[in-house]
């Protein structure tokens, strides 16, 4: 069994999932994903990641319902979740904020590389750098 | 002229897939090509959406696309999206059924440029 973290990419988006996994895959964690908020919330509670990148705007549970819920759970009020948002409102901002998110990142100004570092510097890990090409 | 805004999201496409592809090891064409695959699905998707009057699925369907455009450096095109996105959060059915048609003209046209040019 892999001792490495386990992030959890909670995201609609085809192109952001894979780009997500991939990028994260190509630094060792060990990575799973769900299509819409009521599957990530299930998948939260299963696997205890060590983070959880969550999208806002999804089918079925939104992310903010998510991050809520899995705050309100012992289980999993203390896993780090970071935002991934099309919005740069600082009123949305600050709202995940208060919920408890530890990081946004808005969409359209996303660095896979950054969000690397992020999620690397958030379940301590040191961070490695991107090499080689991961199997589709 | 939605030509030129094409060409000019095409430029921004094509660094910023370098940069993602240095990212995450795929090449620019694997990025690319999920892409648009991704995009045009979901505009088809608005459309059978909009026809059906559920306006709340098109937010979503366009709030998604827009998103993975604006990662991928189409600017223009989020930006069109967004607005999109807006007219149809708004309820203003018939200004939206006219965005998407002004997105879609545009995603074709930049999808051609992409095609023509933007291979490794």
């Amino acid at each position: 069994m892999s001792d490495a973290p386990t992030i959890l990419v909670v995201e609609d988006d085809r192109f952001l999932r894979r780009a997500c996994e991939v990028s994260l895959q190509q630094r060792g964690f060990v990575v799973k994903s769900a299509t819409d908020g009521e599957v990530g919330l299930h998948m939260a509670r299963e696997a205890l990641p060590d983070l959880i990148l969550l999208d806002l705007l999804m089918p079925r549970v939104s992310g903010i319902e998510v991050l809520k819920q899995l705050r309100d759970d012992p289980k999993t009020a203390g896993i780090p979740v970071v935002i991934l948002s099309n919005s740069s409102r600082e009123e949305d901002k600050a709202h995940a904020s208060r919920l408890g998110a530890v990081g946004y990142y808005v969409k359209a100004n996303l660095s896979l590389r950054a969000l690397g570092d992020e999620v690397s510097r958030l379940v301590g890990r040191p961070v490695t750098p991107v090499v080689g090409k991961v199997a589709q | 002229m939605p030509a030129d805004r094409a060409a000019a999201d095409a430029k921004l496409v094509a660094e910023r897939l370098a940069t993602l592809a240095d990212d995450t090891g795929m090449t620019t064409g694997e990025l690319q090509d999920m892409w648009l695959a991704e995009t045009a699905e979901r505009l088809e998707l608005a459309v059978n959406a909009l026809a059906a009057g559920d306006l709340s699925e098109v937010v979503r369907l366009v709030h998604s696309a827009a998103g993975t455009t604006g990662i991928c450096g189409a600017a223009e095109l989020a930006q069109d999206l967004t607005n999109l996105e807006h007219l149809a959060a708004a309820g203003r059915a018939d200004d939206a059924q006219r965005a998407l048609g002004s997105a879609r003209v545009e995603f074709g046209l930049l999808t051609s440029v992409l095609h023509g040019g933007l291979r490794h």
